[in-house]
């Protein structure tokens, strides 16, 4: 696993100019990519578009990282642009191209008397709108905890929050979800 | 306890497949390509081009008047616009035949201005030595006329006459021996 520098030394790099900055965004770019991308990923369903919101995304974080005044992690700050910019690419993509997107990101284990009488298309957009209920802190650590199956210890340090913090976040995420779900598909 | 409620035991999230390690190299190359500043070789600079056009189309038109002018000129063939093919005896001639003509104003214009020192505008006469003489005579007296008039007899008046060719009948009623 390689071992990436810490986000204050990213941002101190990056405000240099020249080839610092590219050295600092590299970095960037190795430390965070492929989390952005799975990111984006489960929202488009879809490489080629996931590739295309994921460069903008990056070119707005370039553009804009020597402005970040640090008041959120590092990543919290990239993870509200990735997803602003999906939904935005989405929104267009849809209205364009009517673009269909039928990858699917769940899996629907059998035996849940509601969930068996729906399609995994029905649960997965209902599963989405619950997220997007939810405050973006506890969205983001479901996110990480939930589809990314990433250790407490890591996502502590991605958002500079105490485990702790983190565990009562997902759990509250989870009970939001659930209730959002059994209400939206009248389980 | 879990109730048949607890529908995360039957949701299952899959993982996203992962593009290779290249594809985040690639990414961050194009991203850093696309947001570097551009120097454009001076070649491919548009406004280089329509410049270059532009200058090239004043001066084929400056040519082409150029051309059009000497054409004119060799039709014409305005004596003043050839005086290169004129030789300076020619000049010379052409201005004791037509000195009249001239004004004084062109005459000047026509001698260039540092030279009208070198120009001899009076030819310096000889005169004989009797006659410088006579002339200092003149000038040192101012009512030297009518003195000398005094000073001939009517024999010299009448030699005057006859080399002047003057016929004394003119004179008619006049006396000319005043």
């Amino acid at each position: 696993m390689a071992n990436h520098p810490e986000d204050q030394e990213i941002i101190d790099l990056f405000n240099q100019d020249g080839a610092s900055k590219e050295k600092a965004f590299t970095a960037l770019v190795s430390k965070y990519g492929e989390t952005l991308y799975s990111q984006i990923r489960r929202i488009t369903k879809n490489h080629e578009l996931t590739n295309d919101v994921l460069q903008n995304v990056l070119v707005k974080i370039y553009q804009n990282l020597e402005k970040f005044n640090q008041n959120s992690a590092l990543y919290t700050w990239m993870y509200r642009i990735a997803r602003n910019e999906t939904l935005n690419y989405l929104e267009k993509e849809k209205r364009r191209t009517g673009v269909d997107m039928d990858d699917s990101m769940i899996e629907i284990v059998a035996g849940h008397n509601g969930l068996d009488n729906l399609t995994e298309q029905e649960i997965w957009d209902s599963l989405q709108a619950a997220i997007a209920t939810l405050p973006e802190k506890q969205a983001m650590v479901f996110q990480l905890k939930y589809f990314e199956d990433m250790k407490y210890s890591k996502i502590s340090k991605k958002l500079n929050t105490s485990e702790g913090a983190l565990k009562a976040s997902f759990y509250h995420a989870k009970q939001k979800i659930q209730d959002f779900l059994l209400n939206q598909l009248n389980l | 306890m879990k109730s048949e409620k607890d529908i995360f035991d039957h949701i299952k999230a899959k993982k996203v497949e992962m593009p290779s390690a290249d594809y985040f190299k690639n990414l961050t190359e194009a991203v850093l390509e696309k947001e570097q500043p551009k120097i454009i070789p001076m070649y491919k600079r548009p406004v280089v081009w329509i410049g270059a056009i532009a200058a090239a189309i004043v001066i084929s038109l400056l040519v082409m008047n150029i051309s059009n002018s000497t054409e004119i000129i060799e039709g014409d063939a305005d004596p003043l616009l050839t005086l290169n093919d004129v030789s300076s005896d020619d000049l010379v001639s052409y201005i004791e035949d037509n000195i009249e003509d001239f004004d004084t104003d062109l005459i000047v214009e026509m001698i260039p201005e540092n030279s009208l020192d070198e120009v001899e505008m009076f030819e310096e006469v000889k005169l004989p030595l009797d006659d410088i003489a006579g002339i200092e005579n003149i000038n040192s007296n101012s009512s030297g006329s009518t003195m000398e008039i005094e000073n001939l007899d009517d024999q010299d008046i009448l030699d005057y006459f006859n080399e002047e060719g003057i016929d004394l009948e003119d004179f008619e009623d006049e006396d000319p021996f005043i």
